[in-house]
């Protein structure tokens, strides 16, 4: 279970798309989304670096950042691929991980999976990531 | 037998025949003078001796069984007989009757034939005709050319008869004595005329026989050059009109394919001047087609700079639709940004919310939208840049096409100039083949010609081959006689006696 509202039986997701796949962050940890702008290319997060593509070749059709806000009020430029909808879930809608997958999933933020009409999509805590890897996240904004 | 030696006895032959003939005639002559002569000797003769009875006496008488002249007692008294016979020669008698009783005829042993008497034809005139007798008759039992007169009395009967005559014998003696003379003289004049003619023909012959075997020899010789001169060149010719005959033969098969040529170089005139009518209205037509091809190409030029110009507004379409797009997205990013304020706002914010969401959808089809617009544009683009690939490459098609038809007009210019020399080139070819085949013509004429020449010279070579043939025959026929001449006898008859000596 991450930071991401509890309160109540309903998720609010903003779901995106890097490299083909569909991913969902919690809306509450998003704090903005602004324009991706090529001279920020070296002062932003690149999702596939996060979410652990290696060396894998991740093309960025519609680059947008997403200003994520972690729990101790930091706030990191993600750069995802293309925004597709705001989407609510229930919380039973949400399926856990994999165990054979959960320990490597879980080191990368993503913490559960839920379908999306004919696609999963993988739940990721970016804010819960930022905050456990300090060392690894120089490019944070101000507020 | 020599020849001259025949020559030699054959013309005392001749000579002696002809000696011999006028001799013959000569002798006829003379046998038949001398006869007449005789006869005439013999009247007068007799006449004599008539006149010497008369001398005795002008009447005869038979007296005692005497008879008597006048006087004169003439029974064995044989005066006027021996008389007559100094006087004359003959025989003389007077007859008593048929009985000699003075007589000059002697008997076989030298007596006088008296008291023989007369008989045969003269008895029969003197005694039973009472007629002189003149002729031959038989005396004692030789003959004698004789004269009898009738001696008569003075009553005119016949009592005896005067007897003159010469014994043939006699005279055929001398006859034949002059005879012989006349013939051992024609003969000896005959065989001294030979000889000499003998001495003239060896003198004057034997080199010119000579002469004439050397010449036969040569004849021969010559013969049997020519000859073999004729066998080769008879050869020869047989050889020539038997190449004359192939070449004729090869010739006509020339003239025939001269004429095949010459119809066939017509043909190619034909063609050619088709070729240089045809590659003029070629060159003509390319020219046309090269200022089509220049029409097309300007043409495609023109459509060319249209489609990069409309390729150029897509391009601006796009730009635009980028900018669209960007609004597109701006305006999804705003309302996700209003849709997470409105998250933000709670209950109050639900109706903003949906305000952003419909924004969103909006955004979104206008994203989509202009992504299919760009799709379209992009297809358009590509279709452009195809067609302006493709238009350049028909430009430069057509451009190389048109250079190509220039170089073909060039071509087809400089083809005109070769394919009317090819015209002209074929005309000469059809005149000279023409020309050929007449002078073909004329050699198959001429060929036949020496053909039939060399056929005359053939059958003239075959008559002269026979004619040196004959020649040849007659020169050993020459040589045979010059043989014979020279020594006698025939070739023949000297291989047999040489082959009887061997």
């Amino acid at each position: 279970m991450t930071a991401c509202a509890e309160h109540d039986n309903w998720l609010r997701l903003l779901l995106f798309t890097v490299g083909g796949t569909l991913f969902g962050i919690d809306l509450e940890q998003v704090d903005a989304m602004i324009e991706f702008s090529e001279q920020e290319r070296e002062e932003v997060h690149w999702f596939h670096e996060l979410a652990g593509y290696g060396a894998l070749d991740v093309t960025y059709l519609s680059p947008t950042v997403l200003v994520i806000k972690t729990g101790n009020g930091s706030r990191f430029p993600l750069v995802v691929d293309r925004l597709e909808d705001i989407r609510e879930y229930q919380w039973r809608q949400i399926a856990p991980l994999p165990p054979l997958l959960e320990p490597y999933l879980a080191e990368r933020g993503i913490w559960g999976v839920t379908p999306s009409r004919d696609k999963p999509v993988l739940l990721i805590d970016c804010a819960a990531y930022f905050d456990s890897h300090p060392d690894r996240h120089t490019h944070s904004m101000k507020e | 037998m020599k020849f001259t030696t025949k020559m030699i006895i054959t013309n005392i032959v001749v000579i002696l025949a002809a000696i011999s003939v006028t001799n013959c005639f000569t002798f006829i002559g003379m046998q038949r003078e001398l006869k007449k002569q005789t006869a005439v000797n013999l009247e007068h003769e007799l006449s004599t001796f008539w006149e010497l009875a008369r001398t005795k006496g002008n009447e005869f008488s038979v007296v005692n069984g005497k008879l008597s002249i006048g006087s004169y007692q003439v029974n064995g008294n044989n005066e006027l007989p021996d008389k007559i016979r100094e006087l004359f020669g003959g025989t003389a008698t007077i007859f008593l009757g048929d009985t000699r009783i003075a007589t000059n005829v002697l008997k076989e042993d030298g007596t006088r034939a008296l008291n023989t008497r007369i008989d045969g034809p003269a008895a029969e005139a003197l005694f039973k005709e009472g007629k002189p007798f003149r002729g031959e008759t038989d005396i004692l039992g030789d003959s004698y050319l004789a004269a009898y007169d009738p001696i008569k009395n003075s009553k005119g009967e016949v009592i005896g008869a005067l007897y003159v005559g010469f014994r043939q014998a006699d005279l055929q003696s001398n006859y034949h004595r002059l005879l012989f003379i006349t013939f051992a003289i024609s003969a000896l004049i005959a065989i001294l005329f030979s000889l000499l003619r003998w001495l003239m023909i060896r003198k004057s012959i034997d080199p010119l026989i000579m002469q004439l075997s050397t010449i036969s020899d040569k004849i021969n010789s010559h013969a049997g050059s020519i000859a073999m001169g004729m066998e080769q060149q008879a050869g020869f010719a047989t050889q020539l009109s038997s190449s004359v005959v192939e070449i004729s033969s090869t010739m006509e098969e020339f003239s025939s394919t001269a004429s095949q040529i010459a119809q066939h170089s017509q043909g190619v005139v034909e063609c050619a001047d088709k070729t240089l009518d045809d590659t003029k209205h070629g060159a003509s037509e390319v020219e046309n087609l090269t200022f089509k091809i220049m029409e097309i190409s300007a043409t495609i030029q023109s459509n060319l700079d249209e489609i990069v110009e409309l390729g150029k507004k897509s391009k601006e379409i796009n730009k635009i639709m980028e900018i669209i797009n960007n609004i597109a997205n701006q305006t999804k990013l705003i309302a996700f940004n209003a849709a997470l304020e409105a998250a933000s706002a709670g209950e109050a914010g639900k109706r903003f919310g949906v305000v952003a969401v419909e924004i969103r959808r909006l955004a979104d089809n206008v994203v989509e939208s202009t992504s299919e617009i760009e799709g379209k544009i992009t297809e358009i683009l590509d279709s452009v840049n195809r067609l302006v690939m493709s238009s350049e490459k028909s430009s430069q098609m057509i451009l190389e096409g048109q250079q190509y038809a220039s170089h073909t007009v060039s071509m087809l210019i400089e083809s005109v100039d070769g394919v009317e020399e090819t015209t002209s080139s074929a005309r000469q070819i059809s005149l000279s083949t023409q020309q050929q085949q007449i002078a073909s013509g004329q050699v198959v004429v001429a060929l036949k010609e020496i053909e039939q020449g060399v056929r005359y010279s053939t059958d003239a070579v075959h008559k002269a081959n026979i004619v040196t043939g004959q020649l040849a025959a007659l020169a050993q026929q020459l040589k045979e006689m010059i043989i014979t001449f020279k020594q006698g006898g025939t070739l023949q008859e000297q291989a047999t006696e040489t082959t009887s000596k061997e």
